[in-house]
């Protein structure tokens, strides 16, 4: 009963999205990572580790030359690089944000929709975590877990980073969410619900939930980007994707410190990797909420 | 309809809005007159485009509308052809406006005190004393007791009776020649109506004011207005005075639409107009009405919208059979399937 | 007794007024509904009319039991709903079911059409997955809706199409009990009657008793067949609807008649006929002692007994009403089912000057 009328809108959306140039550009770039970040194989066969300190900082020689994108103070080629940062930038930036949101989402719902002590504890927990610096708790965490392996794999390199960051990254969706589940619940859809004898499990997730969601998807695409760029301060610490493993945000960061010195390319390479891929996904969510809401859906 | 030179004359307005579907044209050719001390009722459904009409008036229309026709003349200039800023400046001094919503209308964090007097200040300089005066005196008018006080409160401490007032009083501080009002009780208890509704009259009695009363409710209608022009889809169907209208109209829409009142005194099934009011984009071709009118002919689906043509004197109609139905032509209520919205 | 399908005795509704952020103190309560006793006789209309703030919405919520009552009974069938057990009253729910007034928010935006009225069977399971398709279509086809628009979303109909789209979600679980809150207001009046008609219809048609809440005491003529006129949380007039409107009693009924538009232009507002009341009802936080009108009242400061002497020490007010006015709150009495809760009650025709 349910299935076939969401199908038709899924369809609807998929109808609408298909013919629009921009969600194609947007999908192709985001295809592109992804692929680079299962296969990086395919991209290039230079060893991204294989460095040798007399080449370093050599300038972009073009695709053909042994350097396409030169190399970093290191000697070490930055395409290969690039290609092999992707994975573990990704990973962790969809994982956090996946984490984060489900949380985020979760507690801003029941918050909202029980108010009370449950939205008091919440509220607090918000704002407790809004006023600790990040590298303050880093640092903690860091000294937690000093002796504890993590193993070496691209999911042991990031699980510290991902913990950080899902720690302080679900409050702006919590509180977004709570603040429109407030507005939606006010409206007479959600009593004519309870009146029928709903659940509260049932008027949250099919009432609340996709009314108030709109808001918190402008914030994902944003919010990626940021733990790239976070994941990359973490490093310095330690406790980020630590060396020889690469990622796109220890590359801003070294490539940062080159900038005035000569040597841009090292700054720019990582950075509009990230940016590309920050706009796509914007494009893409933007065009999947505006697809999915039936009332702009023509 | 008669009688002094008309105060704010409207001519042929037209209103245009671009949305995503295309151009919609929420106002079509619209012409009424107000004379001083006089009311003239706009009635008309959701989407007539009644209200559309008099921000246009007012230049208070949005990004997406424009003007694309007509003119809106008060004391003879034309104040669609003004640029915007004289426009608006013309607005404050010799028409004002009332609106429905007096809570959304006013600022809730500024004393009404101050939002009285803001428009005085605008234009003179004039001392505080001299403003905190005029505002208890407008409040005084507006009969809100204890109008010393109350200069100093904040509008949520007013109940929406005592806010309304408060907004006319705000609209009459610059003593307009001609006053809006759109829907202006709407929103308001049926007691508390009648008491805004007769303050309104009183002072507009006194003043002379020439007052354009917006609104749905053909009892409101029937209490203060001295003219009448009934909207539908855009355009002016019927023009009379209100005596004349109610009594016998001229169109086939005024009359359904006067049967459709639900009335106090006895226990009857309601008479109903087929279908519902077309939308500012879903206009049917020929005369609007056509589809949901019990007198529809072959003419009324094909030709053109009937133009607003004087079916007798002082009585204007748009409508192909104007004076059969100012005759009383009988048309029995339901004859038409009722409510279906196929 | 068992003509009464619903009833209520007594019913008391307030919501506590809090302060303070960190301790909060209940410093005081919004008193909707003050102690209301009315009954709803099987397949017929109760009409309760009354201004914002009379508590009659807060009424239809306590009936459909998304509010609970803070003390008072209410009763189906003649059995007390609280005493029920949960699995009891969930059934109970079915059998009393609510239209709302705004068709803007009251449909799920993000839900078609066949979603929200086939919602109750996807909470009830009352009918097979595979059934609940024809059933939304019967339902549809049965408030005047083509069923092929099934699939459409609410922002594709007009007003009144989709308050029928609310009738038909309320009738879904075959409910005996239908309370309308405010049904028809937020729609054109010429569409209007197309609803009023059709919830008269299918009131006949179903067997339905239904409760119809409205600001407009025009509509509720043509369609209650008995009526009860709140303010202020309390019911200060009811009975049979023909005896109420011809014969209205209490002075605030009175009052609430004759301040409604007629659509005779002969009938100007500013010859000063009818009745006017003064300022706006009080708020249901503090509402004043004694009968709740009497600081509105039109005919308690004409009374001869407005005029007794003051007792030594109180000051002398502008406004003079007869003390039992201001001091007892005045019950529900008449006869031949029409009551009216006035010291001083009498039909108009005696006390129009």
């Amino acid at each position: 009963m349910s299935e076939a009328p969401a199908r038709t809108l899924m369809s609807d959306a998929w109808r609408s999205l298909r013919f629009r140039p921009d969600v194609i550009v947007a999908a192709v770039v985001l295809v592109f990572f992804l692929v680079m970040a299962a296969f990086p194989g395919l991209f290039t066969s230079t060893s991204p580790r294989r460095c040798v300190i007399g080449d370093s900082r050599l300038a972009p020689q073009g695709f053909g030359a042994e350097h396409p994108f030169g190399t970093d103070s290191f000697g070490c080629d930055l395409l290969a690089q690039l290609v092999h940062g992707a994975r573990p930038s990704l990973l962790l930036a969809f994982v956090v944000v996946g984490i984060a949101l489900v949380i985020g989402i979760t507690l801003g719902v029941l918050a909202a929709y029980y108010l009370g002590w449950v939205d008091k504890l919440v509220t607090r927990v918000i704002e407790v975590l809004l006023v600790i610096p990040l590298l303050l708790a880093a640092m903690l965490l860091l000294s937690l877990f000093q002796g504890v392996d993590v193993g070496s794999g691209t999911l042991g390199t990031i699980l510290l980073p991902a913990l950080v960051l899902t720690m302080f990254a679900w409050m702006g969706y919590a509180r977004y969410v709570r603040a429109s589940v407030l507005e939606v619940k006010n409206h007479d859809f959600v009593t004519a619900a309870r009146a029928l004898g709903a659940s509260d499990l049932r008027i949250m997730t099919r009432h609340l939930l996709p009314n108030a969601i709109g808001p918190v998807t402008a914030l994902v695409p944003t919010s990626i980007a940021g733990v790239i760029g976070a994941e990359a301060v973490l490093s310095f610490l330690g406790i980020g994707v630590r060396p020889p493993a690469i990622s796109w945000g220890l590359m801003i960061s070294n490539g940062s410190e080159w900038v005035t010195g000569g040597h841009p390319h090292l700054l720019l390479y990582p950075l509009a990797c990230l940016v590309v891929t920050v706009l796509a996904l914007v494009v893409l969510g933007d065009a999947l909420r505006d697809a999915l809401d039936p009332r702009l859906a023509a | 309809m008669t009688g002094a030179a008309p105060l704010l004359e409207v001519t042929d307005l037209a209103v245009e809005f671009r949305t995503p579907g295309g151009v919609v044209r929420a106002v079509d050719g619209l012409t009424y007159q107000v004379e001083a001390g006089r009311t003239l009722a706009i009635v008309g459904e959701s989407g007539s485009g009644k209200s559309v009409s008099s921000l246009a008036v007012m230049g208070l229309l949005g990004p997406t509308a424009h003007v694309t026709r007509g003119t809106a003349r008060l004391n003879g200039t034309d104040l669609l052809a003004l640029p915007p800023r004289e426009h608006r400046a013309r607005c404050g001094q010799d028409v004002a406006m009332v609106f429905q919503d007096a809570l959304a209308a006013l600022n809730p964090v500024l004393t009404v005190g101050f939002q009285l007097t803001e428009a005085l200040r605008a234009r003179h300089r004039i001392s505080r004393g001299e403003a905190r005066q005029r505002a208890v005196e407008l409040l005084d008018l507006v009969k809100v007791p204890h109008a010393r006080e109350r200069v100093r409160d904040y509008p949520h401490q007013f109940s929406g009776g005592m806010r309304q007032r408060v907004m006319i009083a705000c609209a009459l501080a610059l003593d307009p020649k001609v006053l809006i009002a759109d829907e202006p009780t709407t929103a308001l208890d049926v007691t508390v109506q009648a008491q805004v509704l007769r303050l309104l009259a009183e002072i507009q009695a006194e003043r002379q004011m020439g007052l354009v009363l917006i609104t749905h409710d053909l009892g409101v209608v029937a209490g203060v207005a001295d003219d009448v022009t009934v909207m539908y889809a855009g355009r002016a169907v019927e023009q009379a005075g209100v005596l004349g209208a109610f009594r016998s109209p001229a169109h086939p829409y005024t009359r359904a639409l006067l049967q459709s009142v639900p009335q106090l005194g006895s226990r009857t099934r309601l008479p109903v107009i087929p279908g519902r009011p077309p939308g500012p984009g879903d206009r049917p071709a020929g005369c609007p009405f056509h589809p949901r009118c019990a007198l529809a002919q072959d003419v009324c689906r094909a030709d053109p919208p009937p133009p607003l043509v004087e079916a007798a004197p002082g009585r204007w109609s748009a409508c192909h059979f104007a004076g059969d139905v100012l005759r009383g032509a009988a048309v029995p209520a339901e004859t038409t399937p009722e409510g279906d919205p196929r | 007794m068992s003509d009464v399908v619903l009833e209520v005795r007594d019913l008391v509704k307030h919501y506590p007024v809090r302060r303070g952020l960190i301790l909060r103190r209940t410093v005081g309560a919004v008193r909707a509904v003050d102690g209301v006793s009315l009954a709803l006789r099987r397949g017929s209309t109760l009409g309760v009319v009354g201004e914002s703030g009379s508590g009659k919405s807060t009424l239809a919520r306590v009936l459909v039991g998304i509010e609970e009552p803070t003390s008072g009974q209410v009763l189906v069938d003649g059995t007390d709903v609280s005493t029920m057990s949960r699995a009891d009253r969930r059934a109970l729910r079915r059998d009393v079911q609510m239209v709302f007034q705004d068709p803007y928010t009251s449909l799920d935006p993000r839900m078609s059409v066949s979603e929200i009225v086939g919602e109750p069977f996807a909470i009830h399971r009352t009918i097979p997955r595979g059934g609940r398709d024809r059933a939304v279509r019967e339902l549809l086809e049965l408030v005047g809706l083509d069923p092929d628009h099934a699939n459409r979303y609410p922002h594709q109909f007009s007003g009144g199409q989709r308050q029928r789209v609310g009738i038909a979600r309320a009738l879904a679980l075959r409910p005996r009990i239908l309370v309308c809150d405010e049904p028809v207001s937020a729609l054109d009046v010429s569409v209007q009657g197309q609803v009023v008609n059709l919830l008269a219809d299918l009131q006949a048609e179903l067997g339905l008793s239904s409760v119809f809440i409205a600001h407009d005491l025009a509509v509720v003529r043509n369609i209650a067949d008995s009526v009860a006129v709140m303010y202020l949380g309390r019911v200060v007039e009811d009975g049979p609807a023909d005896s109420v409107y011809d014969g209205a009693r209490h002075p605030y009924s009175q009052a609430l008649l004759s301040a409604v538009p007629v659509a005779d232009p002969t009938v100007r507002l500013s010859d000063g006929r009818g009745i006017l009341l003064e300022g706006d009802p009080p708020s249901p936080v503090s509402p004043p002692s004694g009968c709740p009108f009497h600081t509105r009242c039109w005919l308690a400061p004409t009374l001869p007994e407005a005029s007794v002497p003051v007792p030594e020490g109180e000051e002398v007010q502008a406004r003079r009403v007869p003390p039992s006015c201001s001091g007892e709150v005045p019950l529900l009495v008449g006869a031949g089912g029409h009551h009216a809760a006035c010291h001083f009650a009498r039909p108009l025709a005696e006390v129009r000057r």
